[in-house]
């Protein structure tokens, strides 16, 4: 694989190939983010969607592939590259408020290692407590600041791990189902933010279970089962055959679509 | 042990062992009994702040591990150190203790191991671990008893833990590997606690997990270690479980829960240890994990809103709201299917 100058390409994967023991579970995935748009992750169950943001964020072994952030490996761009997990991942009876997520966020580098009650003193604490309070803002949820993550709703919570990253300030959004099993109201929160996000010219790649918003949500998509299906712009690639194919009665969720 | 305890006791009037107490708390019972109250009370400190983290991390059992396989290390020092010494039975503490945390880390090593590579649920693993090594350190320890009867105490000080026959040295350094234990479970609280709380996050932000992960079963061996000989094996866990789960009761955000359990630990460990210096063959360890098992056990109790009382508050209190709805006839349903992703949108969490 030419890797050509690629420093205005948010991801690019090439050659992905992951398993899990000896089961394959995404093959020879090529695939770029476009600078500034938003792009859905879309496939079946088991289809490696999740993989694939593990594997570009070397959260799980790759058997083959390259994966590149502006031309870089992860590395050397950390900090510019923003992620939100799963629900499922994470435990909500973990002593932690609202605030204290935001703030792991916006947390840089060496300012790890300064104890919590230490670094109010430390001249990086302003800038961090400034980005931790506007990404509350961002996603409506000052008033619950000092809440206990798990006395918060599904939709609150998905806003405080959104806001999370937001107080990162990266360029690159990464998030794995941010959509799922959130109200309504959370919904257009959620994408109100993200589309503040590609307005300032950042990057946006979601996972997203739902076929029916995709089109309305989101600019470009990448349909995976196991192997690329079909990337493009969100209209191009839904009116594809093979992508209704996939789709047509496979899931509750999709079956809409036909 | 316990029998001599009672007879000593009862030798004493209540009101004389109550003076003989407050001697001992006020800092009078001789610099030796001084010296290893102060070391105790500072391993309950830093046990119960290390603890936290185990616990956050679901790791309690691991700790219990590591204490039961240390046995086996302790009986293979000994056996060891006697075959390479030909004096025999004079027991060498640091060597025994050496043991000890090798046996253990190796235990950690191997439940780690199993459940990377095998598809052993992780409490399974560490349950067959845990004993297996016990059961061989039982073995190890009675062929050194078989070997050298002589300074059996010393060995089974280390299982039940003994206090009393601490030396000044043995408690200083008993102190000195908890200050440290402390002070790096200061420096790095947060760390730990991102790598406890979202792993994959932690490791997205490129926080060193691998380290974190490995600092923290330092801290928590080290602990183990350090409290071997005062509390003894079987027991030093409870320093690193019970008063996190007690101060889990009370707190609601890490920095509390850290400072509550610290101070938990540190007064059960100060009460436990200054009430076997008075009656000297009640084990200290023994002591200390029944302080700690009861203020866990009240605080379950009281505490407010995690505890049971307040929990069957709650629970009369909306069977009340939905018998006083009852009576009254039921609102319109404003929609149908679409109305289930409109609304407040709460319901997933609980």
């Amino acid at each position: 694989m030419i890797l050509r100058e690629q420093s205005g390409v948010p991801l690019s994967i090439a050659g992905l190939s992951v398993a899990y023991r000896a089961e394959p579970v995404l093959w020879n995935v090529h695939w770029s983010a476009r600078a500034g748009s938003m792009t859905a992750i879309v496939g079946p169950n088991g289809a490696g969607k999740t993989t694939m943001l593990s594997a570009a964020l070397e959260l799980v072994p790759r058997l083959a592939g390259e994966i590149r952030f502006w031309g870089q490996p992860l590395s050397a761009v950390r900090e510019r590259v923003a992620f939100v997990p799963q629900r499922e991942s994470i435990d909500w009876d973990f002593p932690v408020t609202a605030k204290d997520v935001v703030r792991m966020g916006a947390t840089r580098g060496a300012s790890w290692w300064i104890p919590s009650w230490a670094r109010r003193l430390s001249p990086a604490a302003k800038d961090e407590i400034h980005r931790a309070d506007s990404a509350l803002a961002q996603v409506h949820m000052t008033d619950f600041q000092d809440r206990p993550i798990g006395e918060l709703s599904g939709g609150q919570q998905q806003r405080v791990f959104l806001a999370r990253a937001l107080a990162q300030d990266g360029d690159l959004i990464l998030l794995d189902e941010p959509f799922a099993g959130v109200d309504a109201g959370t919904e257009d929160v959620l994408t109100e933010a993200l589309r503040a996000l590609t307005a300032q010219g950042k990057t946006v790649v979601a996972v997203h279970h739902d076929l029916d918003t995709v089109a309305e949500r989101f600019d470009d998509v990448l349909v995976l089962n196991r192997e690329v299906v079909a990337q493009g712009a969100a209209s191009d690639v839904l009116a594809n055959p093979s992508v209704k194919r996939l789709f047509r009665g496979s899931e509750p969720e999709f079956a809409t679509l036909s | 042990m316990i029998d001599t305890a009672t007879g000593s006791a009862a030798a004493l009037s209540p009101v004389e062992l109550a003076e003989k107490w407050f001697e001992v708390v006020s800092l009078g019972g001789g610099h030796n009994t001084n010296v290893v109250l102060a070391g105790v009370t500072l391993l309950g400190l830093a046990a119960g702040m290390v603890g936290v983290f185990s616990m956050l991390k679901k790791q309690s059992l691991v700790a219990d591990a590591f204490a039961h396989a240390s046995l086996a290390g302790v009986g293979a020092a000994f056996l060891l150190h006697g075959a390479f010494f030909a004096g025999g039975g004079r027991r060498n503490m640091a060597v025994l203790l050496l043991g000890a945390a090798l046996s253990g880390s190796l235990a950690v090593a191997a439940i780690s191991w199993l459940g990377r590579r095998t598809r052993l649920p992780a409490d399974t693993a560490t349950a067959a671990v845990s004993s297996a090594s016990f059961g061989l350190g039982i073995v190890l320890l009675s062929l050194a008893r078989r070997i050298s009867g002589a300074d059996q105490a010393g060995l089974d000080g280390l299982i039940f833990g003994s206090a009393a026959s601490m030396t000044r040295g043995d408690a200083q350094l008993m102190a000195a590997v908890a200050g440290i234990v402390l002070i790096a479970v200061l420096g790095a609280s947060a760390p730990l606690t991102a790598a406890a709380f979202n792993e994959r996050f932690a490791r997205v932000r490129g926080l060193p997990v691998g380290f974190i992960e490995a600092l923290l079963a330092a801290l928590v061996a080290a602990i183990t270690i350090a409290g071997l000989q005062a509390v003894g094996m079987l027991l030093v866990v409870a320093m690193l479980v019970i008063p996190p789960a007690t101060a889990r009761l009370w707190t609601r955000r890490v920095p509390g829960l850290l400072t509550l359990s610290g101070l938990l630990g540190a007064s059960a460990a100060f009460l436990g240890a200054s009430v076997s210096a008075i009656l000297p063959n009640a084990p200290a360890g023994a002591l200390i994990i029944l302080v700690s098992a009861a203020s866990f056990a009240i605080s379950l109790i009281a505490a407010p809103h995690r505890g049971l009382v307040a929990g069957l508050i709650r629970q009369r209190a909306v069977r009340h709201r939905a018998r006083a709805e009852a009576h009254r006839p039921p609102r319109p349903i404003a929609g149908t299917a679409p109305g289930t992703r409109a609304g407040t949108g709460g319901g997933t969490s609980t």
